[in-house]
């Protein structure tokens, strides 16, 4: 196990330098210059801010300077929000995306988990049917078709406010709520996949043969096996989750992580950018990394596997 | 199960009781007298010399006052502001302001002249790189000094004469000087907070330090008729009444929360939410609906701002006044206000949008696809034959699509043109293409910066950098000059149709609208009157419910 935890620790380090490295060479090569509006700024302020910000060294050094900034932790101060350090907006950002992401996936889960395995159990029924074809509809509506539908329905009925982070104790609810039936319906259908597969194992034969309970059956000896597919998918999905979506944060107007994402890559906000890059690709790695180490858990073979 | 069951049942009941008594956001809001503002984009900057877009001045004018300030329902006249008077010698190039003896910063300390002059030499450092500085090019030197050609900041025309008196020397007659000091870059800084903020191990000047955490919450000092409250990035920003403004008794809103929501269609979800008073925008698909449903809460107000399109002509054929011209001549501009812009534009036939009683447009640019055809014969395109193909460009965005793919039609169906492609970027792709006169066509718009006809009419004057076009006309810029010396504004009003006579001739830009500012403003809103460069002054706005 610490073997396989070692490897992985150096993998990831080498999967966020490449990374980081590819994203600050493309947003070089991106035309445009950050500092550039509307109303034409004379070629020689644009030089002075260029020269203020460093962006005026050669591209090796200011590379170099990155990386040393990455690091050291520290990503500077950003281009686009003056008067703010990258390390500062990400800390004010990221906690909003991760709260959003860790509802939905709350919701995912309560909806997805329970839906697959009534699916499993009364499968090929009329019940399978209907809830299965309601996980293809969520599948197939995406966040920003459910997020402005669920918005404007609490505008008409007015039990929650639509949008907006002026109230975070009740604005969550629906950012959540709108991730958690996207999400749900895939883990709907891979824990009925997943029960499916289980159900028809030899030890399940075996404990209904010694005349344990249904219920007992199905929560007791099925579902831990029949969650692996669902725990292997929840690993990306999480860091989708509370890396802050652009979509969502717009439709509910939520001050996120995706914003600053966008708005660094439409500002050429080189460092903010790399920041976003790095934050991202850090909850990518230890969230792959916690839902290997729980496949293992839950699946003995797969660790005999990875260990190898 | 009966527990499950009844609390269920409580919570739904909650739910509709909570429901039911929810004061909306904007009732809450009126009742506490905070004025909720949608506000576009997420400000760049909370530093005057910093920033230059429409939506963070609109939060400096809650922060910082100017030597004149904002009329609150007639932007062509101007308000007393840190100066209480000011006057101007015979020829209008010296103009001294008379302090007020209780102008003072938000900490207390005295507004004085020199604040001024620190602020301005602060704007005009070459080190500062203020995107904006050319605002202040009004004073003798100073673009000398902003572009390093003079480094003694002495020269440039503006001293104080004693501690409450300040004077600028102007580089030509400028008989409208009040209008141009109530926009932002002409506001002052307190100098102890940016100096001491502006501390660095670098050795470099704390003056022109850019990044400083003199903008946060509990440093900045500021001298208007509010204070910074909070900043939260992408949530809000926050202003209270400044105790210390010499007009306070007048300041009726407790707090005003500005938010930025850049999407048009969750901007407008808020307003219908209830969350906001008064929206920065709106989706232009939804303006029938509210004139039919909801009339009361929809604004369109006239707006200083001209939607056109540039012609490079070092490109051929757009060297060619008779294509310009033809292609202008084709454009049937009521159809795409109508139709496309949909929010109440007016088709424009000429360049600067009109100004009420100081200045009316020569309407040139009539829609004649007849005119227009022959002059492309004359050009030697008939039938738009042999037309060479060229580009329009535009940044990203539905509306300057549509509208350039109208005008692509009217092309081929009026002159025959074929050849015309349409060139979308991204925003700083598009601002590189544009500012670096890398384009054919393209649309840009430009929105006046104070109340005068010069603030559109000068950004065509040979070498200007706004100019892009390559067009030039010494003419042109020889009656700009002398309307600057014009004995009497009507005499000014003459050449400056004059000037703008020769820019519809010759066509450099194709004007397609004026702007209409198209808003959602809450009936609890007061005070809040249509103004032309829509720069409302916040001191006078009070909030009241039905």
């Amino acid at each position: 196990m610490a073997r396989f935890i070692i490897s992985r620790f150096l993998q990831a380090i080498l999967v966020l330098f490449s990374v980081l490295t590819i994203t600050f060479f493309l947003t070089r090569l991106a035309p445009g210059n950050p500092f550039q509006e509307d109303k034409a700024i004379p070629k020689h302020i644009l030089a002075k801010m260029d020269a203020y910000w460093g962006r005026d060294q050669p591209v090796m050094v200011q590379y170099g300077k990155q990386m040393w900034n990455f690091a050291t932790l520290n990503f500077g101060p950003s281009f686009g929000n003056k008067g703010f350090t990258v390390n500062e907006v990400i800390s004010m950002a990221f906690p909003v995306s991760f709260m959003i992401g860790l509802s939905g996936l709350l919701f995912a889960l309560a909806i997805g988990i329970p839906i697959g395995i009534l699916s499993a159990v009364k499968r090929n029924t009329g019940v399978d049917y209907s809830l299965m074809s309601f996980a293809l509809v969520g599948i197939c509506l995406p966040t920003f078709v459910i997020g402005p539908l669920l918005s404007i329905a609490m505008i008409k009925l007015g039990w929650l406010p639509a949008l907006g982070w002026e109230t975070p104790w009740v604005n969550w609810i629906l950012p959540g709520l709108t991730l958690g039936l996207f999400y749900g319906a895939y883990f709907a259908r891979l824990t009925r996949a997943g029960m499916l597969e289980t159900l028809s194992q030899d030890y399940i034969r075996t404990a209904r043969s010694k005349g344990v309970s249904e219920t007992r059956v199905v929560l007791g000896h099925a579902l831990k096996g029949g969650l692996v597919p669902v725990v292997g998918f929840v690993g990306p999905a999480v860091a989708a989750l509370i890396g802050g979506s652009f979509v969502m944060e717009s439709v509910f107007q939520l001050p996120g992580l995706g914003t600053h994402f966008i708005r660094a890559v439409t500002n050429r906000d080189t460092p903010l950018l790399l920041g976003c890059v790095a934050t991202f690709g850090v909850l990518i790695l230890i969230t792959n990394f916690l839902s290997d180490i729980l496949l293992a858990w839950l699946n003995p073979r797969h660790q005999s596997a990875s260990d190898a | 199960m009966m527990p499950r069951i009844k609390a269920g049942l409580l919570l739904v009941i909650t739910l509709a009781l909570v429901s039911c008594g929810r004061e909306s956001r904007v009732d809450w809001a009126t009742r506490n007298k905070i004025l909720m503002v949608g506000n576009g984009s997420e400000p760049k900057a909370l530093d005057p010399h910093l920033v230059s877009s429409v939506g963070d001045s609109n939060i400096l004018r809650a922060l910082f006052e100017g030597l004149v300030t904002y009329h609150p329902t007639d932007d062509s006249k101007n308000a007393p502001g840190v100066a209480e008077r000011w006057e101007s010698n015979d020829d209008y190039t010296v103009w001294t302001f008379y302090f007020r003896d209780d102008a003072k910063w938000s900490n207390g300390d005295p507004v004085t002249p020199e604040d001024f002059l620190y602020a301005y030499e602060r704007i005009l450092s070459p080190d500062m790189a203020s995107p904006y500085a050319s605002m202040l090019y009004f004073l003798k030197n100073a673009k000398a000094f902003n572009e390093e050609k003079l480094s003694d900041f002495s020269q440039v025309g503006v001293k104080a004469l004693d501690n409450r008196t300040l004077q600028c020397t102007l580089r030509q007659p400028t008989a409208f000087f009040p209008q141009v000091v109530k926009h932002g870059t002409w506001y002052p800084v307190h100098p102890p907070t940016i100096e001491k903020f502006g501390q660095n191990d670098a050795g470099l000047k704390p003056m022109t330090m850019q990044f400083t955490l003199w903008q946060r919450p509990g440093n900045h000092v500021s001298n208007g008729a509010f204070q910074l409250k909070s900043w939260q990035i992408n949530k809000s920003v926050v202003v209270e009444p400044n105790p210390y403004y010499w007009d306070a008794d007048i300041v009726k809103l407790k707090e005003i929360r500005f938010f930025p929501l850049p999407n048009e269609f969750t901007e407008e979800r808020a307003y219908r939410d209830g969350q906001v008073h008064y929206t920065y925008t709106m989706p232009p698909n939804m303006i029938d609906w509210y004139r039919k449903n909801d009339p009361k809460h929809l604004r369109l107000d006239p707006y200083a701002g001209v939607y056109y399109y540039k012609c490079n002509l070092n490109v051929p054929p757009l060297d060619n006044v008779k294509v310009r011209q033809a292609l202008a001549y084709a454009i049937d501009r009521k159809k795409i206000v109508e139709n496309v812009t949909l929010g109440g534009q007016a088709p424009t036939y000429a360049f600067v949008p009109p100004i009420e009683g100081l200045y009316a447009s020569p309407q040139l640019v009539k829609y004649d696809p007849d005119k227009a055809r022959q002059l492309l014969a004359e050009a030697g395109y008939p039938g738009g034959k042999g037309f060479p193909r060229i580009d329009l460009l535009f940044n990203t965005q539905d509306t300057h699509r549509a509208i350039a793919e109208t005008i692509q039609d009217m092309w081929k169906k009026e002159l025959g043109i074929t050849g015309i492609g349409l060139l979308n970027q991204e925003w700083k792709v598009y601002l590189s293409t544009l500012h670096d006169m890398r384009y054919e066509m393209a649309r840009h718009a430009w929105i006046g910066d104070y109340v005068d006809p010069t603030t559109f009419l000068d950004m065509l004057r040979t070498g200007d950098s706004n100019n892009e076009t390559g067009w030039s006309s010494p003419e042109y810029d020889q009656l700009l000059s002398d309307a600057a010396l014009a004995p009497t504004a009507e005499a000014r009003q003459k050449i400056l149709q004059e000037a703008e006579t020769i820019v519809m001739t010759e066509l450099p830009f194709i004007p397609i609208y004026w702007y209409t500012r198209t808003t959602l403003v809450h009936p609890h809103i007061q005070n809040w009157e249509p103004l032309l460069l829509d720069n409302h002054p916040y001191k006078h706005v009070d909030l009241l419910a039905d």
